[in-house]
């Protein structure tokens, strides 16, 4: 019979009002926290005690009633589902967020809508300034020879100058600020990195000492709340095996596969495992470090260096490992790992021992000294299983399988162009890519779509070759060579006075109808003329027309005209190079010794006047509405691309603007999406783990009564225990 | 999802406010801008759009200026040429055609001098004209305005007309030529044939054949009688020497004594007289007394059967002169059609070539010579009608005989040019018009740039502002929501 024993119903109380207790308490746990960031709430868990099985000698009579309640346990109410679901939502916010901001940035810049003032409210200011200069030049073509009408075009193209150089100057301070904002977030992961670490520390010794630490687990789910906006990441839970038939959970965080290449592994880093994490690295510099660099060695003979002269002076080694002093500066802003390590600095190691008991015979003989070694390798390590033979004390054999596993994640963990997907690579984004400008080295060797990725180095670039173009094209326009009136070449004598030019039996002109049959013939055979047709209409290279003339006239003395206009600085006439943030107007024109050129032409050789002609002024009035090729290739030799935008100079200022805000317009669009389909999660997320009044509400009610029942049932007991005690068997005392 | 809890319901209003907000930052920043858009990222089609538009807009501006300043410039030039012409062609006092008449009805010739000068300073007033500046430059001057284009120089006495440097009677003149070479016969200063150092050329102007025959009448002198003393015997018709005292014979004859036949006195003094005054004929350079053959067109040509008359040394023109004046005509020519381009809105394109297309761009220049003319004609008159008048002037000027026919001759001309400047004259009216009619077309087409990008970016404030209060509303609404968000709870009721 299942009797329970006297004072059995008092502990069955007892327990009850431990557990009501701790119910109570963890109700007011609830309401205080109700606040707190991130905090889940909690519940006490319970279970039913029952001690005992079955009886040796059972009754269908005996009634066995459980001994009253346990509390087995805290827990927290949380949906894991949920917390992936926003984390992986949340690297979309990061990246999308820090994108909008960047490109933004770069509006602020180069957007002109609404900007403008006075007669050109509203116009723009480089769109403006490219027609002020039209403008100029239209009042020149008017008045040829009035010099303050060339000084007013040379202020409007002073003034289209300066504000190239003002987007470029800050465009330059935006990529020096968002190189900060990299380095910023870099530090900000790292922290968080290394905090996750120390929770998991803290969180194992807890478990292991039967402390849940649900608070401290809150505050690590904070922490990869966080993480997850910076990078995509993969949060896995495992039991770990600490020995004595001990487990505790291990948190692991890896990146998740973010790169839309299948055949990279490196996006499945580890970045926490367990007690082990790693830190984020941008070094300034990808070269390695030359072992062999001795910085006192001098060499027998500067002029001859020997070989080992060589590695012992230079600081780095190349890709190929051959010494070099070139720094490789990491202009990519690449990322590596580091090592994982734990707080102390020590080496991550998994390394676990299965015992299996074997007899004695199934030892081999001899036991393989050292002990065999199998290795293999798993997604991110190295395993090593090595088999090995013990007796212990009581002459018992084990065969002891040692795995051990070293990751594949050493110093210097390179991290390839797409693995990140979040803040920290919408950030390097916005410094690398350079889109229609990419070479097709980083195109093929780095990332297949570099070239529709666009960032500040791309709308700088645009920027540059927009003011190379302009400036290449006017101080085109600005030089030649002198022409009387029938196009015929000019030359100076020695008194001089302007001579037409001899070519063969006549002079030298452009226009083929002028040109004699000796003159065809010799032009023929310099591969100008292609094909004379039996109608005398000949088919001409204009490639090698210009050629032929350019050489012919260098070296007739053909009279040189004019001169550049646009330069790399205002002290120099040196147009080599020229980018937006260096375009100046030249030295010479700026002294006035260069004119803008209304005509070439020397009316009859000199001796005639025309102070108002004006075809070339007319030529770079028209170059301004003229369709140009803007090619990346002209500013940057080997980019893919070979055609950026076909238009005018304003079109392509327009085109920048459009691509830019089309780009701003769709990351906006989709950061909308993104944030309000996070929000929508976040507060599923609260829905289920964060506190709600009316839910504490009933349970302080329903733990006070049961704390009340339970002393109820105290008083009970205790007042039928004295008449047990005290009241019975008194009879005839 | 079943439960809700305060945190969510939080997150959720304040997400919800912060939209609320931000949908009224935005109506409020258009009201403020009164602009649709802000940034190309709000519409980059629209802003697109709107930039292309204020471009062409810019550009029309410009171009309307252009357009008006050159239309000026042709007023200021009609205005010149309307005072060019009742200068020429009324019968106003002190106008040409009023000088001329009365120079061609003066019997006397006693007014002819005064009106010789009122000629000549009428010619002044016309080039004063002509020399109209618009701005900083010369109306009339082609493409160099900064330049005075008409000048008045005196060229061995005489005033001739120069435009930019070049006289405007530069003439061409036609030359003798080899029939068998088709190529100008070289002659020396004198206008005589040289084959071995020829410096000039030989005019066929005033130049005129005479058959062999007719040369041999007209300028040979019969070898006739004479006494001892070298006089010549005078003769009766009848071959008989003449008796002076004899009353009954006449004499008057001198006795040929190659024919043997009687030549009258007169005729040979006439013989004679007119050998002394024998005009220049084409001779051999080398042997100047022997004549050169021409064909009846005056082309040289040994055994052609003509001799040819010139004038000497005015006949010749050195092969510098000559060189210079096709130089010079040249020069005229291209002077006479120089163009200069401007943009007035009517495309101003280039071709492949990299050469202006015409007809995409206004030819701004306006030449003087197109109006006064230049040249000669084939009787060596000047085309120019400042020239012409000054001839005329010259003519009426002149102390010997007045030359009416040449004056008769020169007025015709003269009508003439002016006939074709009044010609000129309505073209440039016509192109004048094309201008004002251009700058209509610009100005409208402004407006049209202007509403269409305003029709682009510019709201329309009725429904902007409602849009803000509408904004204004919905964000109060969603505040007062905020004040009940936290109702009570269970535990606001508990004991």
């Amino acid at each position: 019979m299942g009797l329970n024993g006297t004072f059995d119903n008092f502990t069955a109380a007892r327990l009850a009002i431990y557990v009501a207790q701790k119910g109570l308490s963890v109700t007011g746990n609830n309401i205080a926290n109700i606040n707190t960031n991130g905090y889940t709430r909690q519940r006490v868990d319970q279970v039913s005690l029952k001690t005992g099985g079955a009886d040796r000698y059972h009754s269908q009579y005996a009634l066995n009633v459980g001994q009253g309640v346990l509390a087995s346990g805290i827990s927290q109410i949380r949906d894991p589902y949920l917390d992936i679901r926003f984390r992986t939502e949340m690297a979309s916010v990061g990246a999308l967020d820090a994108k909008l901001a960047g490109l933004q940035d770069i509006a602020a810049v180069l957007d002109e809508v609404g900007k403008g003032t006075g007669e050109h409210e509203d116009d723009g200011l480089l769109h403006a300034a490219f027609s002020d200069f039209a403008e100029a030049l239209r009042s020149l073509g008017e008045n040829a020879s009035a010099e303050d009408l060339e000084v007013l075009g040379r202020a409007e193209a002073s003034h289209i100058v300066k504000l190239f150089n003002d987007y470029a100057k800050k465009l330059e301070t935006q990529e020096k600020d968002a190189i900060e904002l990299l380095k910023q977030d870099t530090d900000k992961v790292n922290e968080i990195l290394h905090n996750i670490r120390e929770l998991n520390e803290a969180i194992r010794k807890s478990d292991i000492y039967g402390d849940p630490a649900l608070e401290l687990r809150d505050d690590r789910n904070v922490l990869i709340d966080q993480l997850s906006e910076y990078m995509k990441i993969d949060v896995t839970y495992s039991m770990e095996d600490i020995g004595a038939g001990i487990e505790v959970e291990k948190l692991t965080i890896r990146l998740a596969n973010a790169n839309p290449d299948t055949d990279v592994t490196s996006d499945s880093a580890y970045l926490v495992d367990g007690l082990y994490a790693t830190q984020l690295v941008m070094p300034e510099n990808l070269a390695k470090e030359n072992p062999d660099y001795d910085p006192n060695y001098k060499p027998a003979d500067p002029d001859n260096l020997t070989a080992e002269d060589i590695k012992k002076t230079s600081k780095y080694l190349d890709k190929a490992g051959n010494p070099s002093n070139d720094p490789i500066p990491n202009d990519n802003y690449n990322f590596f790992l580091s090592k994982l390590v734990d707080r102390r600095g020590e080496d991550w190691e998994d390394i676990s021992r299965v015992l299996r008991k074997i007899t004695e015979d199934q030892v081999p003989n001899p036991r393989p000294n050292p002990p065999t070694e199998v290795t293999s390798t798993d997604s991110n390590a190295n395993v090593t299983k090595t088999i090995s033979y013990e007796q212990d004390s009581k002459g018992q054999w084990y065969e002891v399988i040692t795995t051990k596993k070293e990751p594949l994640q050493q110093e210097d963990f390179a991290l390839d162009d797409n693995d990140l997907y979040g803040r920290l690579q919408a950030d390097r984004e916005l410094l690398t890519e350079e889109g229609e400008f990419t070479t097709t080295d980083t195109i093929k060797n780095v990332d297949e779509n570099a070239a529709i990725k666009r960032g500040i180095p791309y709308y700088r670039k645009s920027l540059d070759l927009l003011a190379r173009e302009f400036a290449k094209q006017y101080n085109k326009l600005n030089q030649g060579y002198a022409t009387n009136q029938k196009g015929d070449y000019l030359t100076k004598d020695a008194n001089g006075e302007y001579t037409k030019i001899a070519f063969e039996d006549g002079y030298l002109n452009k226009d083929s109808a002028t040109w004699t049959a000796q003159q065809q013939t010799v032009l023929k055979n310099a591969g100008v003329i292609t094909n004379i047709d039996a109608d005398g209409k000949m088919t001409i290279d204009s490639e090698k027309l210009e050629e032929f003339f350019e050489d012919y006239l260098e070296k007739n003395g053909g009279e040189k005209m004019g001169g550049v206009l646009f330069s790399i600085r205002g002290d120099l006439n040196d147009s080599e190079g020229i980018t937006a943030a260096n375009i100046s107007i030249s030295k010479d024109w700026s002294s006035g010794e260069v004119h803008i050129i209304p005509t070439f032409i020397q009316l009859f050789d000199g001796e005639g006047e025309h102070t108002t002609k004006n075809d070339n002024l007319n030529h770079m009035i028209s170059m301004l509405g003229n369709k140009l090729t803007f090619n990346p290739q002209d500013l940057i030799a080997d980019a893919d691309s070979s055609i950026l935008f076909n238009g005018t100079f304003q079109e392509m200022l327009s085109n920048m603007c459009t691509v830019l805000g089309n780009d701003e317009r769709s990351t906006s669009t989709l950061l909308d999406t993104a944030y309000s389909h996070a929000t929508e999660i976040d507060t599923s997320r609260y829905n289920v783990s964060s506190v709600d009044l009316n839910d504490e509400a009933m349970n302080m009610m329903q733990y006070s009564k049961a704390l009340n029942a339970a002393y109820r049932m105290m008083t009970t007991i205790d007042e039928a225990l004295e008449r047990l005690i005290n009241n019975t068997g008194v009879v005839g005392r | 999802m079943i439960r809700s809890t305060t945190s969510g319901v939080l997150l959720g209003y304040r997400t919800n406010l912060m939209g609320s907000f931000t949908t009224l930052n935005k109506s409020r920043d258009t009201v403020l801008s009164q602009r649709i858009f802000n940034s190309y990222a709000e519409d980059p089609a629209a802003a697109a759009k709107a930039f292309r538009l204020r471009r062409s807009r810019m550009a029309v501006q410009s171009q309307y200026d252009i357009t008006d300043s050159t239309y000026r410039k042709y007023q200021v030039g009609w205005k010149a040429l309307d005072s060019v012409n009742s200068v020429l062609d009324t019968t106003t006092k002190n106008s040409i055609k009023d000088a001329d008449l009365r120079i061609l009805n003066d019997p006397t010739g006693e007014a002819r001098k005064t009106l010789s000068t009122v000629l000549s300073e009428l010619s002044d007033t016309i080039i004063q004209n002509m020399n109209q500046k618009y701005g900083d430059n010369f109306v009339f001057a082609g493409a160099d305005g900064s330049n005075v284009p008409f000048e008045i120089r005196q060229v061995d006495g005489k005033d001739h007309i120069f435009y930019r440097g070049i006289d405007v009677d530069t003439e061409v003149p036609k030359l003798v030529t080899d029939d068998a070479t088709k190529e100008p016969i070289g002659v020396d200063a004198n206008g005589n044939l040289s084959t071995t150092n020829p410096t000039h050329y030989l005019k066929s102007r005033g130049t005129s054949v005479v058959s062999k025959d007719e040369y041999e009448k007209l300028y040979t002198l019969p070898t006739v009688a004479e006494d001892g003393n070298g006089n010549k015997i005078e003769y009766n018709t009848d071959g008989t020497v003449y008796d002076p005292t004899d009353p009954d014979q006449e004499g008057g004859f001198y006795l040929d004594t190659t024919t043997n036949k009687t030549t009258s006195i007169i005729g040979y003094n006439q013989t004679e007289e007119r050998i002394k005054n024998k005009p220049p004929f084409l001779s051999d350079a080398a042997n100047p007394t022997t004549m050169v053959e021409v064909d009846e067109n005056g082309n040289y040509k040994p055994g052609g059967g003509y001799y040819l008359q010139t004038e000497g040394a005015e006949s010749a023109i050195s092969k510098e002169d000559y060189d210079k004046a096709v130089c010079d005509l040249e020069k005229l020519d291209y002077l006479a059609g120089e163009k200069y381009f401007v943009d007035i809105g009517l495309g101003f394109e280039e071709n492949e070539d990299g050469q202006l297309i015409e007809s995409s761009a206004f030819n701004a220049s306006l030449t003087g010579l197109t109006f006064l003319g230049y040249g000669v004609d084939e009787d060596g008159d000047p085309r120019n009608i400042v020239s012409l008048v000054k001839r005329m002037s010259d003519l009426t000027d002149s102390d010997g005989k007045f030359d009416g026919e040449t004056f008769k001759r020169l007025t015709k001309k003269l009508e003439k040019a002016s006939a074709k400047l009044k010609v000129e004259y309505s073209g440039m009216d016509a192109e004048s018009t094309k201008l004002k009619t251009n700058m209509e077309l610009l100005e409208g087409n402004f407006d049209t740039l202007q509403e269409q990008y305003s029709g682009l970016e510019d709201v329309d404030m009725a429904d902007s502002i409602t849009s803000l209060v509408w904004a204004q509303y919905c964000y109060n609404a969603a505040l007062k929501v905020g004040n009940s968000i936290l109702s009570q709870s269970l535990i606001d009721y508990m004991n």
